[in-house]
């Protein structure tokens, strides 16, 4: 099972090459990513099986010896979380591929960099150890930075070095931690036994509160929201949007890893403080949301809701609901990136067509059909497993703090009705919208595997791990 | 057993939405109709034998709790499951007899999906599959409804109201870390936030059942077809909102101010549903309104049996079926008009076909009246009087308006609409087996029924059909209005907030200062690299603080 982890690795690295070196224009780089993240669901799903029929926690490590005098040992582990979060980002990342126009998906750069970002994030997730955790958390944005800047179409130039500049104080303070840790050892460590190292007060707060920043940077919480939103909501290529929402995943990932063992009580000063902007800005995004008169910035408030939900629900609840919130991310992720792409379509489509934006999808029936599906799925309905986590989830914040249970739940409606709300604007078809050129609807092959993706979460409603053999 | 019966209505729902031609279309309604009677028959059956009978499949197994479809088969249960299945039953029949719909095959899947949906709501015995069988009767709704434009607002209500209920079980399951309904008195007990989850759950309720106030939902409806309206009214989400007021009657019941909200509502309900239907000329807009003060005098019976459902429910609800679909054939023979103004005058229009409805109206008002006396001496009279006062004051007004009010319509462009005898037959069979069983003796009944009759035939309604020319009454919709504006302050509150906080303040003031200040710092660091000796002073300077420092505290990782 090692091997497979390493094959996990080393995977998109031979995609990309593959991808640096066919011909361009040409659907050769397409299909060799199509081929490049299939084969990584497969891998993934031996692992998951592995993982949930033997051992728990983590399974599957890997270790290698890098620099013996430094003492830096690299370890990548596995477990049912982190390959879940695996499993949802390359499956996210398939669906952008998929999404791609035909003229996109000649483009041998977007591609490549996607592959980069994989890679990256696939290490991010297996890493076990503040080295290469630090590496993959800061090489990730190598790609993401070149893809928004380049496939990106950002008009504010301004809003781009922000976001830049947030994103590497966000590594700079990660190194900084990595940094204490690794003097503080005298070496590299493992998550599993940071906890066990004893430093004084001070610097213990200096640490977490830079790895609480760090993680924070990526996560759309007052104020970093507002450059992730002024990002998100610019760009018109699904595949950048994808990966640009799953870098706020990272995040959410790295309080995981690190609070669910490790936090130490000199932090606990703080977490009213997060707490309340945690939930603050829950309002505040879904406030916003409804504010806004378009489906995409809608779709990124919601995200962003759900994203501060995750993170409230791990820094309040214990570890004994991991699961849960893994199978909830899991579906939240493959609705954010199917959504997404379906938006850009109808998007495309009006811009085509001359059409107006309300009643886009009343022209196009399959589209309408996959879209309310998924947009049902993420205001939270009982056709997927994130129905069932939720409530368990939710359960457990009202026992942990009333006040803040109703401010979610208060945010969740407003956000969930504002995409009802937007999906109805979608399909009403006022008597002015007449297309100047027919519209075209999404192919047979497209419908049929997103009623692949339909059904696969469909059946998560029935046991969260069925596709685990 | 139910669950064999809902396994049953699976079967058939699948078979009946298959996709075929228009001519087998009608062949297979039929058929779908007939076995769903047979299953029917088949339920009556295991009803009179009075098995009990639990069905359980787990269903899905979770780090934090085990998650069961658990359908227990009890009297309590089958009594509530009659009339869902009677008025499934009738609807299914209506859908076969009118050409309602294009494709009636898929019409009546739907129908029997939420039946079985209805069905799995009453057997639940855990909090998620309850508000699941709430979602599935919600989503379906939107299949009987079919009509995007209309169905916004009822959408967004019961949304919102599933958002509610979903918070509410969400806090009682924190407490009694259960998901097993009976688990509320444990509940009750431990009392966290109890007025908060049972005002807020009975809100939620009222506003599927279409109150006062929330009937901004349902009013839109009237748009759509006469028989959708009926079907949504009679089987979707109110009815799910009945049900789910019998099975957390023990939640309601936690707080004090219970009694006195249920009983504001429902007498609100009833007079805004009188007031409204008076005032309304569009002749769907009083059907709606009818049945919102039907709902409201059913909830106030159900509280005064302590929620209970007895046989005497399920009649009333047959009864007023049967009432509603006698005003729907008088819509039919009226061409469809939509405002009672255009649908006027007997003697211009089919005579017999409208005499027929008035007694078929006629009949299950006695009905009505018989059951209401036999549950006279229980529940608080006033509220009986009440509802049967307005209630026939409304229909006898709109009747009369309708018979014998000098009407507006163009005859000339009267479509030839078949009389439908079946569907006569139909009511008439339905309203006299109802009256038969009821084995009619009181007088107040007979009673009611000259009554009415009277009211209808007083010269007085062409009168109070004027109000129907005020502009203002018929096009000021304040509710819609406040609907309107809570959607718009919602966006407005949302966009103040983003300009103040985040272009404003984040945006122009932070930012733009970070930026100054970067600037600022650029600027004196390149005048004291120019400046030479001063620079290099005071470079050093701050080289010897920080080493000064560093010393005195021991350096930072050793401190």
């Amino acid at each position: 099972m090692d091997n497979l982890l390493l094959l996990l690795l080393i995977l998109p690295i031979l995609g990309g090459l593959f991808v640096l070196t066919s011909r361009k224009n040409d659907n050769n780089a397409f299909h060799v990513t199509l081929f490049t993240l299939s084969t990584g669901i497969a891998l993934i799903l031996r692992l998951l099986s592995f993982v949930v029929k033997t051992v728990e926690n983590p399974v599957s490590q890997y270790k290698y010896a890098w620099l013996a005098s430094a003492k830096v040992e690299i370890i990548f582990g596995a477990d049912t979380f982190s390959l879940l979060m695996l499993l949802g980002v390359y499956l996210s990342c398939l669906i952008g591929v998929v999404g791609l126009q035909p003229v996109q998906r000649k483009n041998n750069s977007l591609l490549f960099l996607l592959i980069c970002f994989v890679w990256a994030i696939s290490g991010f997730f297996v890493a076990q150890d503040m080295i290469s955790l630090y590496f993959f958390f800061s090489g990730m944005l190598i790609p993401l930075f070149m893809m928004v800047g380049i496939f990106g179409n950002i008009k504010k130039i301004s809003t781009l070095y922000l976001y830049f500049a947030v994103n590497l104080i966000g590594s700079l303070l990660l190194l900084t931690a990595t940094i204490v840790i690794y003097r503080q050892h005298l070496g590299n460590i493992s998550f599993a036994d940071i906890a066990a190292i004893k430093m004084p007060h001070r610097i213990a707060i200096i640490l977490w509160a830079s790895i609480c920043l760090a993680f924070l940077s990526r996560i759309p919480i007052w104020p970093f929201h507002y450059w992730l939103s002024l990002i998100c909501n610019g760009l018109k290529n699904p595949l950048v949007y994808i990966a640009t929402n799953l870098t706020i995943l990272t995040g959410i990932y790295g309080f995981v890893r690190f609070w669910e063992r490790t936090i130490p009580e000199s932090m606990e000063a703080f977490l009213p403080i997060m707490e309340t902007f945690g939930v603050m800005t829950m309002l505040f995004v879904a406030l916003i949301g409804v504010s806004f008169r378009e489906f995409l910035p809608k779709l990124f408030s919601y995200s962003a809701v759900y994203y501060l939900l995750f993170m409230l629900v791990i820094i309040l609840l214990p570890v004994q609901y991991a699961k849960n919130i893994s199978y909830s991310l899991f579906i939240f992720l493959i609705v954010n990136a199917t959504l997404a792409v379906l938006e850009l379509w109808s998007e495309n489509a009006r811009q085509e067509s001359g059409c107006d934006y309300r009643g886009i999808l009343a022209y196009m029936p399959k589209l309408t059909w996959i879209f309310t599906f998924f947009v049902l799925v993420a205001v939270g309905l009982p056709i997927s497993s994130m129905f069932w986590n939720n409530f368990i989830l939710i359960s457990a914040l009202f026992r942990e703090n009333f006040t803040i249970g109703i401010g979610i739940m208060t945010a969740i409606t407003f956000i969930s009705m504002a995409l009802v709300y937007e999906l109805f604007m979608m399909r009403n078809l006022p008597s002015k919208c007449v297309p100047e050129t027919e519209i075209d609807d999404i192919s047979d092959r497209k419908a049929a595997f997103f009623t692949g993706i339909i059904i696969l979460i469909f059946l998560s409603f029935f046991n969260p791990l069925w596709f685990v053999f | 057993m139910i669950a064999y019966t809902v396994f049953l209505l699976f079967i058939i729902g699948i078979f009946s939405s298959l996709k075929v031609g228009v001519k087998v279309d009608k062949v297979l309604a039929f058929v779908t109709f007939a076995s769903l009677f047979l299953v029917f028959l088949n339920f009556c059956d295991n009803m009179m034998s009075a098995i009990e009978h639990s069905f359980t499949f787990e269903w899905s197994t979770s780090p934090g709790r085990d998650l069961k479809l658990e359908m227990l088969s009890n009297p309590a249960t089958y009594g509530l499951v009659l009339p869902c299945f009677i008025i499934t039953l009738l609807a299914c029949l209506n859908n076969l007899l009118f050409r309602y719909e294009e494709r009636r095959s898929a019409y009546s899947a739907v129908l029997i999906f939420n039946l079985s949906a209805l069905i799995i709501l009453i057997t639940s015995n855990n909090f998620v599959q309850l508000i699941s069988a709430l979602f599935v009767v919600d989503i379906l709704s939107l299949f009987l409804i079919k009509d995007t434009v209309n169905c916004q607002r009822y959408v967004m209500l019961n949304m919102c109201a599933d958002m509610i209920l979903f918070s509410v079980l969400a806090v009682i399951n924190s407490r009694v870390n259960s998901l097993d309904i009976q688990e509320i008195w444990r509940y009750r007990q431990i009392g966290f936030h109890a007025d908060f989850a049972a005002l807020a759950g009975l809100t939620a309720i009222f506003a599927k059942l279409g109150f006062a106030v929330f009937q901004i939902g349902i009013m839109p409806l009237s748009n759509i077809r006469f028989h959708r309206i009926q079907n949504v009214l009679f089987l979707s989400s109110p009815l799910a909102a009945l049900i789910l007021l019998m099975k957390f009657n023990g939640l309601w019941r936690i707080s004090d101010y219970f009694t006195h909200y249920a009983d504001a509502a429902c007498f609100l309900t009833l007079i805004w549903a009188f007031i409204g239907s008076i005032c309304t000329n569009n002749y769907k807009a009083k059907a709606i309104y009818w049945q919102m003060s039907f709902w409201s005098l059913m909830v106030a019976l159900l509280r005064f049996y302590g929620f209970v459902w007895i046989p005497e429910f399920t009649c009333l609800l047959v009864e007023m079926y049967a009432l509603i679909c006698a005003v729907y054939l008088i819509y039919f023979y009226n061409n469809r008009g939509k405002t009672v103004t255009y649908m006027m005058n007997l003697r211009l229009t089919h005579k017999k076909r409208l005499i027929s409805c008035f007694c078929i109206i006629l009949l299950s008002l006695t009905a009505m009246a018989n059951t209401l006396m036999f549950m006279y001496n229980n529940v608080n009279r006033w509220c009986i009087w009440t509802f049967a006062i307005l209630f026939l004051l409304s229909l006898a007004s709109t009747l009369g308006q309708i018979y014998f009010h000098k009407g507006k319509r163009n005859v000339g462009v009267q479509h030839n609409i078949c009389f439908k005898w079946w569907v006569l037959l139909e009511l008439l069979t339905l309203c006299g087996g109802v009256l038969y069983a009821a084995q009619i003796t009181k007088a107040p009944v007979w009673g009611t029924a000259l009554a009415f009759t009277l009211l209808v035939l007083l010269p007085i309604w062409h009168k109070t059909a004027g109000i129907y020319e005020i502009e203002f009454l018929q096009n000021n919709d304040i509710l819609s209005k406040i609907y309107k504006w809570a959607i718009k302050s919602l966006r407005l509150s949302g966009r103040v907030f983003w300009l103040l906080i985040d272009r404003l303040f984040l945006e122009k003031i932070v930012l733009e200062t970070a930026i100054i200040a970067s600037k600022v710092s650029l600027r004196l660091f390149r005048r004291l690299h120019n400046n030479g000796f001063v620079g290099a002073l005071f470079i050093a300077a701050v080289l010897i603080l920080l080493l000064y420092f560093s010393a005195k505290q021991g350096g930072l990782i050793h401190g």
